[in-house]
């Protein structure tokens, strides 16, 4: 307890340097942990790729056409890939919880789509062991949304705007964190980022009947249209459908989708995760410095309490828990922020976790005991009577 | 004849082994009565602040035997040693070793927070050396507001509020005023007449006056006793 007050006393009295290092603590967090999240969605990303069943799946992806400003157009050439045998697709819709304004995205996916991308469930099952009984659909729903439904919960919502199509939803699973929705970007610039986007608002379903029985139909957004087809010659496929589709968009194997991914992706991933990382390098140097100049402050103070009947153990334990204090509060802090704003912003590129933390936290900890043990030794080498003298 | 510290051929070697070793004390032996008022004298480097270090526990010797209250503690451990610090001796330093940014009491109180004093008897205890060396006034001053002479009493008033058998003193008078530097010498002469044994380091003649005996440290080894 003694220990603890001389610590926060000594806190008290150096609050301007304190309040600095904790600024360098809470950015060489929040820089190093940028820097793992980055590393840890490039190699989460890379596995999720080589670990799916998408392996042999050819992507159809538009690139000549805004479709967004020509709907006609949009629709006839959507008619002819649906018309190609083996297209799965996935339609989007947005709903409104029955008793308040919020929406949500529901995302209908096609007869059989649901069989080849299993998701990780936390509870509950997967939508093709169940079935629409009595108009009630069932739906899986994301992580974040846990907290409110479990499985067996029943959710009401409408498919319009003016709350007229009433649907009636069962939970019958919840997704494991991360979640993740297939989809696709239009324009060719093929996005794994955005394949594999983290979603934190969409219900997945499969058809969608609404009270009255009625199918409900969603949009086909152009980037989400996406073709699973374990096919026997993939190559003649993709000719065929080239020449079929010709003009209207192209089409690219998973291959060439980690290909692109491997160019586009990993150097930007790395490029962020390198700046970072030397960001972290050069706070933690700082912070270092910083930990060294404000020990040996102290080291006059240290010697003081040895002299007067502190042992070696008390004098480091109080240099212990002083800098305890200074880097875990806005490590935890900062950590915090980092989790929470990630949390909100739904399409983030980053996978913040306790690990990276602890890792970091470990790494910022050991410069700090690096510095101390530096101070400490002059202390004991040379006394404390000489350490009064000269740092007087 | 009751010494409370006997040095028995003690040594002390800095960076043992090593080029730059340093052969601080060279086989010293000294004995220490209760109540004596002792002056260790030498020269800038002889050694008579490393005596000092090893006889108030702060340091070890590198051989030789340091027998205080006839207990050997050439051997201890460093809580021992640090225990024996805070019971038993009391330090006044020629810069008065006192963290400037704190108050006068928080000062004093050093001691007894590292004893095992209860808390609520740390400010009456404090309060009472304080009056003893006459600085109680200044109790919730801040040290750097303070005079130099009013600092070295605040550092008497530390040395002495665990009640301590003895104390010792690096150049007590070293940055003080002839004036003040008498006042102080009074204050400690004062304090070995209630029995206090004082072990004072300084090259002041004026000081060696009000010891009863003075010890010469040349080269590390005591050449007149």
């Amino acid at each position: 307890m003694k220990i603890l007050k001389l610590s926060i006393k000594n806190l008290k009295e150096r609050y301007f340097v304190y309040i600095i290092i904790a600024l360098q603590v809470w950015i060489a967090v929040f820089a190093f942990n940028t820097s793992l999240g980055q590393l840890k969605l490039y190699t989460f990303t890379k596995n999720l790729i080589a670990n799916s069943k998408l392996s042999d799946s050819v992507y159809i992806c538009f690139d000549n056409y805004d479709f967004s400003k020509d709907v006609e157009l949009y629709e006839k050439y959507l008619k002819k890939l649906i018309n190609v045998k083996n297209i799965y697709h996935i339609e989007g819709i947005s709903m409104f919880f029955e008793n308040s304004n919020l929406n949500f995205d529901c995302f209908m996916y096609s007869d059989g789509l649901e069989d080849n991308i299993k998701y990780k469930l936390s509870s509950g099952q997967w939508l093709s062991n169940k079935k629409i009984v009595g108009n009630v659909n069932p739906v899986i729903i994301p992580y974040s949304m846990s907290y409110k439904y479990k499985v067996g919960d029943k959710i009401t919502a409408f498919a319009d705007v003016e709350k007229k199509v009433k649907v009636a939803m069962e939970v019958v699973g919840i997704l494991e964190k991360p979640e993740y929705t297939l989809c696709m970007n239009i324009g060719g610039d093929i996005d794994l980022n955005d394949l594999l986007s983290i979603s934190e608002n969409t219900i997945i379903s499969g058809k969608i009947k609404d009270e009255q029985g009625n199918f409900i139909h969603g949009f086909i957004q152009p980037g989400r249209v996406v073709t699973i087809d374990n096919l026997k010659n993939k190559d003649a496929t993709v000719l065929q459908w080239k020449n079929e589709l010709n003009g209207i968009c192209s089409l690219q194997t998973i291959e060439e989708l980690k290909e692109a991914y491997d160019i586009r992706i990993k150097d930007k991933v790395s490029q962020q995760m390198v700046i970072n990382f030397i960001l972290f390098l050069l706070v933690t140097a700082g912070l270092g410095g910083n930990s060294l100049l404000s020990s040996f402050r102290q080291i006059r103070e240290y010697s003081i309490y040895y002299m007067c009947g502190a042992s070696w153990k008390t004098c480091m334990s109080i240099r212990l828990i002083t800098d305890l204090i200074v880097i875990v509060t806005p490590a935890v802090i900062s950590f915090a922020f980092l989790k929470i704003s990630t949390e909100l912003l739904s399409k983030s590129d980053l996978i913040i976790d306790i690990n990276n933390f602890i890792i970091t936290l470990g790494l910022i900890i050991i410069v700090f005991l690096i510095s101390s043990l530096i101070v400490l030794s002059r202390l004991y080498r040379l006394g404390p009577i000489s350490i009064i003298r000269r740092y007087e | 004849m009751s010494f409370i510290i006997e040095a028995i051929n003690i040594s002390k070697i800095y960076n043992e082994g090593s080029n730059s070793q340093v052969h601080a004390l060279r086989n010293v032996s000294i004995n220490i009565k209760k109540g004596d008022f002792i002056a260790i004298r030498g020269r800038s480097g002889s050694g008579k602040s490393t005596l000092l270090n090893v006889l108030g526990c702060l340091d070890r010797v590198t051989s030789g035997k340091i027998i205080i209250d006839n207990i050997d503690i050439s051997r201890n451990k460093d809580k021992k040693l640090s225990l024996i610090r805070n019971k038993k001796m009391g330090f006044v330093l020629q810069d008065f070793g006192l963290i400037g940014g704190r108050t006068v009491l928080d000062n004093v109180s050093i001691p007894l927070v590292f004893g095992d004093v209860k808390q609520r008897e740390i400010k009456g205890k404090c309060m009472e050396a304080l009056k003893l060396v006459g600085v109680d006034e200044f109790a919730k001053k801040i040290v750097n507001q303070l005079s130099g002479g009013q600092k070295q009493r605040v550092a008497i008033a530390r040395a002495i509020v665990n009640n301590p058998e003895v104390i010792l003193a690096d150049e007590p008078t070293g940055a003080l005023d002839t004036h003040t530097a008498i006042e102080i010498l009074e204050m400690l002469k004062h304090l070995n007449k209630n029995g206090k044994t004082l072990i004072i380091v300084s090259h002041d003649n004026i000081v060696c006056n009000y010891c009863n005996r003075t010890v010469n440290i040349s080269d590390g080894s005591i050449t007149v006793s």
